[in-house]
């Protein structure tokens, strides 16, 4: 985690905001960090947006389980390996 | 319990861990190699349907990937999990195909995602409508347009850390990357994939 250089209330255009929300959503922030967090964007309408969709951008990147692997897919790839075994076999 | 027992308890078979399996490849035994593509057949289709956006490409880079791990198998060296290997196998032939593209598909991070899409979702909530259903979807489908738009190094950190779930140490053998560059090139593609899906979420 970057040196902390300046209070929350002082950054200029929330730029630090944006490396600590990171920070806090990996849960890398220490509790105090993420108390200047919370009560910064209890009074920046632009940061809490911002640490709110961040946030639920990962939450849904993290709900994502991904797809079966299709049919056709499935067969072509064991085809594929099949014939890969039956190669190595008759070297 | 009493001398002589014939009281038999079942315990089920614990699988076979991923290094045996190799060590078995190694020593020429085919049907281990297939059971580790049963293994991570659906784990290495989604990374590369991730990074490469179409069914068509995924399926080809999916039968290299496999393809090349059992070739090349005979010289792993146990220096990596399996997974984190084949993984990095499957990394590296999505970013070959990306590079091969004639023209690939660039699209601008300040583009609008959809100038009719006025959505808002939200995703803790397990308990969709059928119109949360609907939005549901169809962020998903944002979701996979914003991934295949980002940067390639933004976009394989997303996909391996954020919709594989693997760990950031994981990740960084898998790119052979520090743990603070994927730090940051996650945070940086975080912020990329929010801007463009800002208005759905």
């Amino acid at each position: 985690m970057r040196k902390r250089r300046k209070s929350m209330q002082e950054c200029r255009e929330c730029a630090e905001l944006l490396e600590w929300a990171s920070a806090c959503i990996e849960g890398d922030a220490t509790e105090e960090l993420r108390r200047e967090l919370m009560i910064h964007v209890s009074s920046c309408t632009a940061c809490a947006r911002l640490f709110r969709s961040l946030k639920r951008v990962v939450h849904f990147c993290q709900l994502e389980t991904g797809c079966d692997v299709p049919g056709e897919v499935h067969e072509r790839l064991w085809i594929a390996i099949r014939q890969e075994l039956l190669s190595e076999d008759e070297e | 319990m009493a001398k002589g027992s014939n009281l038999q308890v079942a315990v089920p078979a614990l699988p076979v861990p991923d290094e045996e399996l190799v060590r078995r490849v190694q020593a020429g035994n085919s049907d281990a190699f297939e059971e580790l593509v049963r293994r991570y057949e659906r784990k290495v289709y989604n990374i590369t349907y991730r990074l490469l956006g179409n069914e068509s490409d995924a399926s080809e880079a999916l039968q290299d990937t496999f393809l090349r791990a059992f070739r090349f198998l005979p010289k792993f060296k146990f220096k990596s999990s399996f997974y984190t290997w084949l993984y990095r196998i499957a990394t590296n032939v999505c970013l070959t195909r990306l590079r091969k593209r004639k023209s690939p598909e660039t699209v601008s991070l300040d583009e609008p995602v959809d100038e009719d899409g006025e959505l808002s979702l939200e995703i803790a909530d397990s308990k969709f409508s059928p119109e949360q259903v609907f939005q549901q979807r169809l962020l998903r489908e944002k979701l996979q347009e914003a991934i295949e738009a980002l940067p390639e190094e933004y976009r394989t950190v997303i996909v391996l850390r954020d919709l594989e779930g693997l760990s950031n140490e994981e990740v960084s053998k898998v790119l052979k990357l520090s743990v603070p560059a994927v730090k940051s090139r996650l945070h940086r593609g975080r912020l990329a994939l929010r801007e463009r899906l800002a208005q759905y979420v």
